[in-house]
């Protein structure tokens, strides 16, 4: 499968750290953040978790102004993620931040969605299925509605013709 | 009283009203002739659909396209209930004419069924005019207009009008019947497409139709012929040379009918809307220019319809920029096959390469794409097969992307009158069946022994069942396959005949 990334990085503060992981087990990087990255990864048929790990961010990676406004804060952006060359559009909002506060957190979320912007340090995590195409397509369902029109296409009578040809002599 | 009812007739896809009952009422209005355009199609499928139980509508509609199709005697009494309600809206007009488009051969047995009710109750004289008037399957060419022959001997017709109403009509009105065109086999006179006058849809239910689109569709059309001449084709031959409307009258078109009607959305319904590059150029640049002057945003119009492919260096990245601006929605493109091979057989005049850059910048600028493909070219080979599959393999991402919304596989090559194949079929060494010219789905190729019609059948199934595994929205399978069941147990049944 292929994957791309690709991140608005703020390292005026210095260059956020990452870790890109699929499922636990496969580091697909780690390191200083970059715009782009691409990977090949072979992955089996079935679901999997990919995260994002912002890390290494520190008290004094964020400036404040007089007002106490943050002027400047160290993080990366998730602008852009395709599967097999394939743009995730408005699933990108269903991917789960869980953040790890550095200050004492009360009633702050356990996790934020929809949320792109990894500011806290913390894990972006975001569920896939493989192979991506048949999932992107049946999750998606593009184009148009077809059923009960002069356009309909049914499994059934596809069998239907199969199995009429089948055994018939070729004439 | 009315001079002439014009009637547009099952079976045709309920998705906008159709251009030619548009065409003749604009020329009879321009002629001070009064009309009213009915459309049964839209009644067909939007009421009678409803009001009937569903298993006897799908017996009727069965029997509408597929040739050995029987009513029972149920499903009958609809059918001629539905026709008998239809003659009476007719007579409530009366009018001195009456024509009847008859859009394909899928609206052919409607036509006999509803004529053959009329002339019993209605003496008017009836006109039938449109490509339904040959029986060609899939073509819109025949030396021959067979149906209207059939019809008219049949006693169900008085006249019938062959190619274009433009230069016909006129002289129906004028009393004159000896016109090009009138109860002729050759064609009319063609017509000069840019003086066309602008349709006339004001006796249609837009927003009724099954568009999908909240202010309706609208048919348009930018050309009458083709700038290719690919060998299956039957349009070189049927509309003539390439004939098209400058850009900004095209433009100009669409904004009279945005202004008149409300409509924001377009389909062409000719081969091509690309096929003068500089045109399509100041058609999108005027449209975009209309939109920035009256403060609209880029597609406030959509647009869409069939396309031919350009190679990159004819058509460049900013060509598709601007079509998207100015509103492309869906291009319908004659994809036909994955092999170069054949491709190149049918002279299509484009590359995979070509098909490949064009399916990127559509991906990239949010224009959608449907495929017309065409499975058992008479030189395919198995690879050739296969290179089609997977050509439907490596595009998938185009349908998760949601720029591919459908494919249309046909019924498998047919060979009509008034294609290079039909008149030259030595050059692809195509021989006809028990010594008869090759035609329709009769036909061999020598270089390719092997590929029956069972073969191309069976092919055409097994690329349906890949195009469904991978997700492609496909369009018109039930139709195509109860065809080819029908026509194949037809084939059987003379054998038989033969035999016993």
């Amino acid at each position: 499968m292929k994957l791309a990334i690709d991140f608005f990085v703020e390292r005026r503060l210095g260059i956020p750290k990452l870790k890109i992981i699929i499922d636990d087990y496969i580091t697909l990087y780690n390191g200083d953040a970059q715009e782009t990255f691409e990977f090949d990864v072979d992955l089996p048929n079935g679901g999997h978790d990919l995260k994002i790990v912002h890390y290494g961010k520190e008290p004094h990676h964020h400036k404040q102004d007089d007002q106490g406004n943050i002027v400047i804060d160290r993080h990366v952006k998730i602008q852009r993620i395709a599967f097999d060359e394939v743009d995730l559009e408005r699933e990108l909002w269903d991917g789960k931040f869980f953040p790890v506060y550095m200050h004492h957190a009360e009633n702050e979320p356990y996790y934020i969605c929809p949320n792109l912007y990894l500011g806290h340090n913390g894990t972006w995590k975001y569920e896939f299925v493989t192979p991506v195409l048949p999932w992107l397509i049946a999750s998606r369902k593009h184009g148009p509605k077809l059923d009960n029109t002069i356009f309909q296409t049914n499994a059934s009578i596809l069998q239907e013709a199969k199995n009429f040809f089948k055994d018939l002599p070729d004439v | 009283m009315t001079y002439a009812v014009i009637l547009t007739v099952p079976r045709i896809a309920a998705l906008r009203p159709s251009a030619a009952p548009a065409i003749i009422k604009s020329l009879l209005t321009s002629c001070g002739k009064t009309s009213k355009v009915l459309d049964i199609n839209i009644d067909y499928f939007t009421e009678f659909k409803n009001q009937i139980p569903i298993e006897y509508f799908t017996e009727i509609d069965d029997f509408l396209f597929v040739k050995n199709k029987v009513l029972g005697d149920p499903a009958k009494q609809h059918f001629d209930s539905f026709i008998d309600n239809w003659i009476s809206k007719v007579e409530q007009y009366k009018p001195t004419k009456l024509f009847v488009s008859v859009f394909s051969w899928q609206s052919q047995r409607f036509t006999e069924e509803f004529l053959s009710k009329l002339r019993q109750t209605l003496s008017i004289e009836v006109i039938v005019g449109g490509q339904g008037l040959i029986r060609e399957e899939n073509g819109s060419y025949s030396t021959r207009p067979d149906f209207a022959h059939y019809l008219k001997n049949k006693g169900l017709i008085d006249h019938w009008i062959r190619g274009e109403a433009e230069t016909t009509i006129p002289e129906i009105v004028k009393g004159n019947y000896l016109a090009p065109g009138i109860d002729t086999d050759f064609l009319a006179e063609r017509s000069v497409v840019q003086d066309h006058a602008f349709m006339d849809f004001s006796d249609f239910d837009i927003l009724k139709y099954q568009s999908g689109y909240d202010t309706g569709v609208l048919p348009m059309e930018t050309s009458r012929g083709c700038v290719r001449t690919c060998v299956f084709c039957d349009i070189p031959t049927m509309a003539g040379g390439f004939r098209f409307k400058r850009g900004d009258r095209l433009a100009n078109e669409m904004i009279h009918y945005y202004e008149q009607y409300g409509v924001k959305n377009y389909f062409f319904h000719d081969a091509l809307c690309n096929g003068s590059i500089k045109d399509f150029r100041i058609f999108n640049q005027s449209l975009v220019e209309y939109y920035r002057k009256n403060n609209y945003p880029d597609r406030h119009f959509t647009y869409s319809s069939h396309a031919i492919v350009h190679g990159r260096k004819s058509f460049k990245p900013a060509d598709f920029k601007a079509m998207a601006a100015a509103g492309a929605d869906t291009m319908v493109i004659g994809v036909e096959t994955g092999s170069d091979r054949i491709r190149a057989h049918m002279r299509k005049g484009y590359t995979g390469e070509d098909l490949d850059y064009n399916m990127e910048q559509y991906s990239k600028n949010k224009i959608q794409v449907y495929f017309l493909i065409i499975v058992g070219f008479p030189t395919e080979t198995d690879q050739d097969f296969q290179d089609t599959l997977d050509m439907l393999t490596r595009y998938q991402k185009y349908v998760a992307d949601g720029t591919i919304i459908g494919v249309n596989l046909g019924t498998t090559l047919t060979i009509e009158q008034g294609t290079e194949m039909y008149e030259h079929p030595n050059t692809l060494k195509i021989t006809g069946v028990n010594g008869v010219r090759p035609h329709g789905t009769e036909w061999m190729c020598e270089d390719n022994p092997t590929l029956t019609y069972k073969k191309r059948i069976m092919r055409r199934i097994a690329a349906q069942e890949h195009a469904v595994n991978l997700g492609y929205t496909f369009w018109k399978g039930d139709d195509q396959m109860k065809v080819m069941m029908d026509k194949y147990q037809e084939r059987l049944s003379k054998l038989a005949g033969v035999i016993h």
